[in-house]
């Protein structure tokens, strides 16, 4: 295929990264003198459907979203109403949300590792063909992918589009014995994390470093799932999740349907090294103690080693899994009242491929004005295509296959949602 | 004999509905019948149809024929009867032709497998169907009901 007075190879489509997007690396000699990444397209259609729905739609309706992530999109949103009406969901509720969530974590970061980022570093062109090879293992990683699709119907009341979450709680509390008997899977799934953390550290994993600043929640006494307050790496100061819009600014750009975002006019990344790097700290014993065996630092700015931090925060929403259901005691009902008021309200949790932010405005009938909804993958299209840049530039020598191969792995080392893209992810290298 | 039938695709996708759609006129047809319906990751397929001896999925495609188009694809023992789908046969994370394939590696495939295809033009957000993907419901639920009929 032709194009101006370049060559252009025209690649598969990048079917391991969720959903499809487009992709373009512009050579003119040795010199890298473009990148253009358009994978993400903002769910600017689910803000407008919000704007004259009741307070308590969100829920079900943000969850839509995504296939892979629909809890974060019931939690953020729900956290936003729940903040204008003036309702605190804590105790064993909040427990309740937090295994939802580790269910989440669990399924999406299993099917990341295993399916999609493993078959990379083992010289496979995706996770059936190593399946052939490596049974075992693959089995490994969808029976932990089933171990939270599980906790997701148990608590969710389905595992895709779960429609047991209601603002101020859940429709019914889960069962208890069933809860119980999950305890030997999470158990086995505890020890199949670490197993995972093991495997993964003994990948052949590039050397490289990713300039950008760092955002992600701040634990409260435990890793960061639900939050009000973000961390950053370039500010020791801490900022209130009020305050994220006045920080985030999402702005167009030329050769993008996608906005690009910067944290304070900087470059940053949201997600698992961002996760990571800013609440070492507060990773369960057993995670940090993987993570110090797996060669891990207390920060970690290597996208290429995001499979290992993946597989830490594995270990530890496993781990964090199976301590809220020891500790579960039914609370006293499945949900706190919630009485629809005027205001302004936002809510923040970790997704598992980074900060979700939602804002919503109610009107004094619980009316929804405006609604703005900020994902991960929308955050970080920014540093991709920075990062991406970096690795087509240091690769300039491979032949295009070669190349082409090493900005597939970049882009999935930052697992981009892309699913609301609506055409074929096409990865052009052209050499001038 | 255990029958399936999973309807695959995000309803707010606008034609990727089409997979839960036709699921939801099957279940009405044959109240009895196993429906289910995934969204997002069809690796989810190999444990839904853990213990099922035949099973059918429904799913948006697009392979360049005419919009409302139904296909039939059908796997036995892990070997297509005819010409199988396309690689890319639908908008999913691991679409469903991946997912088939990971269970011919596993060795996790029921007996019969049949896949229907509905050709779909607009993947757009929100919900609803375009009219010649709603009008071929009724023809892609059909084929569905003859797959799992006895006999």
């Amino acid at each position: 295929m032709r194009e101006t007075q370049g060559r252009v190879l025209d690649v598969a489509a990048l079917a391991r990264v969720e959903g499809e997007g487009a992709m373009r690396v512009r050579i003119d000699g040795d010199t890298v003198v473009g990148v253009e990444l358009d994978i993400y397209e903002p769910p600017r259609f689910f803000e407008a459907f919000l704007r004259g729905r009741g307070y308590e739609e969100p829920p079900d309706i943000t969850a839509r979203i995504c296939g892979i992530c629909p809890v974060a999109y019931q939690m953020s949103s729900s956290l936003a109403i729940e903040q204008i009406c003036g309702v605190t969901v804590d105790g064993q509720l909040a427990a309740l949300r937090r295994l939802l969530y580790c269910g989440e974590w669990i399924e999406s970061h299993a099917l990341h590792i295993y399916l999609l980022h493993a078959p990379d570093f083992l010289g496979y062109d995706g996770g059936i063909a190593m399946a052939r090879d490596h049974r075992d293992i693959v089995e490994r990683g969808l029976r932990l992918k089933q171990v939270g699709n599980r906790l997701m119907e148990l608590v969710g009341g389905r595992a895709v589009h779960p429609v047991n979450v209601r603002v101020g709680g859940f429709y019914r509390l889960p069962d208890l014995d069933a809860l119980r008997a999950m305890v030997p899977d999470l158990q086995w799934a505890c020890g199949a994390a670490l197993d995972t953390v093991s495997w993964v550290a003994g990948f052949d994993i590039p050397d490289h470093h990713g300039e950008w600043d760092l955002v992600a929640l701040a634990g409260d006494g435990e890793y960061p799932i639900m939050g009000r307050r973000i961390v950053t790496s370039s500010s020791p100061d801490v900022v209130p999740i009020e305050e994220f819009g006045s920080h985030a600014v999402e702005e167009h750009v030329a050769h993008s349907h996608a906005l690009h975002a910067s944290w304070d006019s900087r470059t940053y990344l949201v997600g698992p090294l961002a996760r990571y790097s800013l609440n070492h700290h507060l990773l369960p014993p057993v995670a940090r103690e993987a993570a110090a065996a797996a060669g891990l630092g207390r920060e970690c700015r290597n996208p290429f080693a995001s499979i290992v931090v993946r597989a830490v925060e594995l270990l530890t929403a496993c781990t964090e899994a199976l301590r809220i259901v020891r500790e579960y005691q039914p609370p006293a009902g499945p949900a706190v009242p919630v009485v629809p008021r005027a205001g302004v309200g936002h809510g923040a949790s970790e997704a598992p491929r980074g900060l979700l932010y939602h804002r919503y405005e109610l009107d004094e009938q619980g009316t929804i004005l405006a609604a703005t909804i900020v994902p991960p993958t929308s955050q970080n299209q920014r540093a991709i295509e920075r990062d991406l840049w970096q690795v087509a530039q240091a690769g300039v020598a491979l032949d295009d296959a070669a190349l082409t191969a090493r900005c597939e792995q970049s882009i999935r080392n930052y697992d981009p949602c892309i699913s609301c893209a609506t055409h074929d992810l096409d990865l052009r290298i052209v050499r001038a | 004999m255990r029958a399936m039938v999973v309807g695959v695709g995000n309803r707010a996708r606008r034609d990727d509905g089409v997979g839960p759609q036709v699921a939801d006129r099957v279940r009405e047809t044959m109240p009895e019948l196993d429906v289910v319906e995934v969204s997002g990751d069809a690796t989810r397929l190999l444990d839904l149809w853990a213990g099922a001896d035949v099973v059918v999925v429904i799913d948006a495609v697009r392979t360049g024929a005419p919009t409302g188009t139904c296909h039939r694809w059908r796997m036995r023992a892990g070997v297509w009867d005819e010409v199988p789908p396309p690689t890319r046969v639908s908008s999913h994370l691991v679409g469903v032709h991946d997912a088939v394939e990971l269970a011919v590696a596993l060795d996790r495939l029921p007996a019969s497998l049949v896949v229907v295809g509905v050709e779909v033009d607009d993947l757009g957000a929100g919900p609803g169907l375009s009219r010649a993907v709603a009008d071929a419901v009724d023809e892609a639920a059909a084929l569905v009901v003859e797959a799992v009929a006895p006999g």
